[in-house]
C-alpha cells in the first residue's frame, strides 16, 4: 500500500513538471519539437525544481535561473543579468552548442565543490535550458572504490612481492621500497634490536634503498619504543615531525617533515620491526583512511617478514645440525682404507638418521674404531639423539676393547622413561696385522655388517643384538672377521634396504639385491664400494623420495700399506671450531 | 608408469571379549604414521577399559596386511609394549610378513616385544620395562 502511494505521489510530481513544459506527460521530447519551455511561462514547477535550472539565450547570457540555480551559483547569477555567472565549463558548452548545433552530449563539471552533469534542452529562438543534476556522491563514490580497487591491488602486489622471498634482508628492502612508492615520500624500517644495535632500512623515491646498524635510542620517536614492543600504533597527530632524530630521516632527504606514521609490523607473536612513514611538508599531511592503510601495509609487510625471519633461524639450525651431522671425510688409517658415503634424505625434516664415524687407533697397534648407526625418527630429536650418541661413545673409546661394555653403557646413557627413541649401531674395531686386517664386529640391533671376499662371494657377519636405548639391558654378540687383501667389510644402515622403487616404483631394495651387487665389488677400493652401492640405491629410487643413506666400507687394500690420514676427521673439526 | 600408491593406514579392531583384544593393522606403519598408531591404539585401550574395566590380559595385533614398517613403527610398537605391560596385558604379534620378522630378528626385540606380561600390581606410572629382556644365545 505504501508503496503505491509513493507511486502516485511520483506520477503527479510527474505530471507537474511536464506540464510546466507543455509537453504532455510520458512523451518524451525529441530535439527540434517545437513544444519548449518559454522563457516568462515557466510557472511554479520550474522555479521548485530540485536540480538547478537555468535559462541561457543563444547568447550565452542567463535569462532565468530556478530557485535551485540561484542558490548554487549564488547572486551574481541571481539577477541573471551576467555571462560570466555561468561556471566556465558550461557557458564553453553552451558557446560549443550554439555552434555545432543539436543534440549535445551531457557535460559535468563542478560548481562550488560539488559535481553536476548538465543536460541541454533546446527551446525557441536559441534559448538552451541547462538541467544540472547532481552527481556528487556518486563521483566520490566512485573515487573512493577506485582508490580501495588500487589499494587491494597494492596489497595484493606487496603480499606477491614479499612472500616471493624468504630472505630477511631482501623482504626487508622491497618493504622499504614499496612503503616508499606507494604511502609516502620516504620509509624507514626499524628491526628489533640485536645485541644493542637496531638494522635501519631507508627507502625514498627515485633513490637506492640503504640499510645501516645502528645504536638508537628508540624512546627519541613517539611511539617506537611502544611499537618495537608490538604495542598499538600511537595515533599520527601525537607525533611532532620537529621533534624526529636525525636518524629518522633518510640520508639525502632535504626537504623538513611535515607528517609521521609510526607504526608496527605484526609478526607471530613478536613484532618483525617498526615502519616509520615520511611525508615532507609539502606535500599534504595523512589522512585517516592513509593511516588505517598503512597498518595494512604493515600488517602484510609484517607477516613476510616474520615469515622469513622464522624460516632465517630454521635454515640457520638445520645448517648447524647438518654441519655437525656431515660425516667425515676418510682415507687409509694405519693400512687399513675407509670409505663412508652419506646421501642425506632429500626432505630436511626428515635428516638426522644416520650417522658414522671413524675414530682412529693412536698407533698401528691399536684398533681404529668404527661406528655406523640409525637412530629411530627423524628431524631435530633425531638428530639430538645422533649427536649424543656420537658423544657418548666417543667418550667410551677407552673401553672399546670391550665391545659389550661400551654398547651396555651406551644403552644406559640413553635410557629414557618418557620416549622409546632408540637407535641401532655396529660397532666395528679394525686394526692390520701381518697383511690382514682383522675385525670385531659387534651389531647392536642393525642389520649385520657383509663381508666381500676376494673370491666375489659375500657373507653376513654373524653377530646380531638388541637395539640400544629403549631396554633396561641388552645382549650383543660379536663375531671376529678376518679380512685378507682385497676383501671389503660394508656397514649400511636400511635406507639402502629400504629404498622403495625398482621398475614399478613399489619395491623395497631388499638384502638379497645389494649382496648380489655386491658380488660385482671384490677386490674394489672401498671408495669404489661405496660408490658402487650408493649410485645402485639412487637408479633403484629414481625419482622417489628417501630415507638418510649411509654406507661405510672397511676395505684390505689389494696394494698392501699406505698414507696414515683421515681428512676432515673429528680432530680437524676440533680444531675448526676452536679457530671459529 | 604408475607410481606406488601406499595402502591407507588404518587400526581396526577385529573382536573384543573381557580378556582378549584383536586388532588388525594395514598399510605402512613408518614415521609419517607411528603417531597415528600409537593415538589410535591408546584410545583403542581406552574404549576397552571404559567398557569392560581392567580386565584386558591379552593384545593381539594381526599384521598380515601391513604394507611396509620402519623404526619408528618399532618405536611406536615398544612405546605400546610399554604401556600395555603396565596394565598387565601381553602383547602378541600375529600373522607378521617377512620384512617384520626380519626386522625383529635384526634388532634383537621379538622376545621383548612378546614377553607375557606380569599380572602382579599393575604399576601406574610407566617404568622403563619392568621384567627382564630375553638373554641372546
Amino acid at each position: 500500500m505504501r508503496d503505491g502511494c509513493r507511486t502516485t505521489i511520483f506520477f503527479r510530481a510527474a505530471e507537474r513538471w511536464w506540464g510546466a513544459q507543455c509537453v504532455p506527460p510520458l512523451v518524451i521530447p525529441s530535439p527540434g519539437t517545437s513544444e519548449r519551455p518559454r522563457g516568462g511561462d515557466i510557472g511554479t514547477a520550474w522555479s521548485d525544481a530540485p536540480c538547478p535550472a537555468v535559462l541561457v539565450d543563444s547568447g550565452g547570457s542567463v535569462v532565468e535561473a530556478n530557485d535551485a540555480a540561484r542558490a548554487l551559483f549564488g547572486r551574481h547569477t541571481a539577477d541573471g543579468s551576467a555571462q560570466s555567472g555561468l561556471p566556465h565549463w558550461l557557458a564553453e558548452a553552451h558557446r560549443r552548442l550554439g555552434t555545432a548545433g543539436l543534440p549535445a552530449h551531457v557535460v559535468s563539471g563542478a560548481v562550488a565543490h560539488r559535481t553536476f552533469q548538465a543536460h541541454p534542452s533546446p527551446g525557441e529562438g536559441g534559448n538552451v535550458v541547462w538541467w544540472l543534476v547532481e552527481d556528487t556522491a556518486l563521483r566520490s563514490a566512485e573515487q573512493a572504490l577506485r582508490s580501495e580497487r588500487e589499494r587491494t591491488a597494492l596489497l595484493a602486489d606487496i603480499s606477491g612481492a614479499l612472500l616471493s622471498s624468504l630472505n630477511v634482508d631482501r623482504c626487508t628492502e622491497v618493504t622499504a621500497r614499496m612503503a616508499a612508492d606507494h604511502l609516502a615520500d620516504a620509509a624507514l624500517i626499524v628491526t628489533p634490536a640485536q645485541g644493542r644495535r637496531h638494522s635501519l632500512t631507508h627507502a625514498q623515491a627515485d633513490r637506492a634503498v640503504t640499510q645501516t646498524t645502528a645504536h638508537i635510542d628508540a624512546g627519541s620517536v613517539p611511539g617506537l619504543a611502544e611499537a618495537l614492543q608490538g604495542f598499538p600504533p600511537v595515533p599520527t597527530r601525537w607525533i611532532d615531525p620537529e621533534d624526529l632524530p636525525d636518524w629518522v630521516v633518510p640520508p639525502g632527504f632535504d626537504r623538513p617533515i611535515g607528517s609521521v606514521i609510526v607504526t608496527p609490523l605484526p609478526g607471530h607473536g613478536v613484532p618483525a620491526g617498526v615502519l616509520i612513514l615520511l611525508r615532507s611538508s609539502t606535500q599534504r599531511a595523512f589522512t585517516d583512511g592513509e593511516e588505517i592503510f598503512a597498518r595494512l601495509f604493515a600488517a602484510r609487510a609484517g607477516a613476510a617478514l616474520s615469515a622469513a625471519r622464522l624460516y632465517a633461524e630454521q635454515a640457520s639450525i638445520t645448517a648447524t645440525l647438518l654441519q655437525e651431522l656431515l660425516p667425515p671425510r676418510l682415507e687409509r688409517v694405519h693400512g687399513v682404507e675407509y670409505a663412508g658415503a652419506f646421501r642425506a634424505s632429500q626432505d630436511h625434516e626428515r635428516v638426522g638418521g644416520d650417522f658414522y664415524d671413524v675414530h682412529p687407533g693412536a698407533d698401528p697397534s691399536k684398533e681404529t674404531v668404527v661406528v655406523l648407526g640409525d637412530v629411530a625418527g627423524k628431524g631435530l630429536e633425531a638428530a639430538v639423539l645422533t649427536g649424543k650418541i656420537r658423544t657418548v661413545l666417543q667418550a667410551l673409546l677407552p673401553l672399546s676393547g670391550d665391545h659389550h661394555q661400551v654398547l651396555g653403557l651406551l644403552n644406559d646413557a640413553l635410557l629414557h622413561s618418557r620416549h622409546t627413541r632408540f637407535a641401532t649401531l655396529v660397532l666395528a674395531s679394525a686394526r692390520r696385522r701381518s697383511g690382514q686386517v682383522e675385525l670385531r664386529l659387534t651389531s647392536a640391533g642393525h642389520l649385520p655388517p657383509l663381508i666381500i671376499r676376494a673370491d666375489g662371494r659375500v657373507e653376513e657377519a654373524d653377530t646380531g643384538g638388541m637395539l640400544v636405548g629403549a631396554l633396561p639391558r641388552i645382549a650383543v654378540r660379536s663375531t671376529d672377521v678376518v679380512l685378507a687383501p682385497g676383501e671389503t667389510c660394508l656397514l649400511y644402515t636400511d635406507g639402502i634396504t629400504e629404498a622403495r622403487g625398482g621398475p614399478l616404483g613399489d619395491q623395497l631394495y631388499g638384502e638379497a639385491r645389494l649382496q648380489e651387487a655386491l658380488r660385482e665389488c671384490a677386490r674394489m677400493p672401498a671408495r669404489a664400494v661405496v660408490e658402487r652401492v650408493q649410485m645402485i640405491a639412487a637408479q633403484w629410487l629414481g625419482e622417489g623420495r628417501h630415507d638418510d643413506l649411509a654406507t661405510l666400507a672397511i676395505t684390505n687394500p689389494v696394494g698392501g700399506h699406505g698414507a696414515l690420514r683421515i681428512v676432515d676427521g673429528h680432530e680437524d673439526r676440533r680444531r675448526r671450531r676452536e679457530e671459529r | 608408469m604408475t607410481r606406488y600408491q601406499p595402502t591407507e593406514f588404518s587400526v581396526t579392531v577385529r573382536a573384543a571379549d573381557a580378556r582378549t583384544l584383536r586388532v588388525a593393522v594395514r598399510g605402512d606403519l613408518d614415521y609419517d604414521t607411528s603417531d597415528d598408531f600409537a593415538l589410535a591404539m591408546y584410545d583403542t585401550l581406552h574404549a576397552h577399559a571404559e567398557e569392560h574395566g581392567p580386565t584386558l590380559r591379552d593384545l593381539h595385533l594381526d599384521w598380515a596386511e601391513l604394507n611396509a614398517f620402519d623404526s619408528s613403527g618399532l618405536s611406536a610398537l615398544l612405546g605400546l609394549r610399554r604401556r600395555a605391560h603396565s596394565a598387565g596385558i601381553s602383547l602378541h604379534l600375529d600373522r607378521r610378513p617377512e620384512f617384520l620378522v626380519r626386522m625383529l630378528q635384526v634388532t634383537g626385540i621379538a622376545d621383548h616385544l612378546t614377553q607375557p606380561a606380569n599380572r602382579g600390581v599393575p604399576s601406574s606410572s610407566p617404568a622403563i620395562g619392568e621384567g627382564e629382556s630375553a638373554p641372546m644365545s
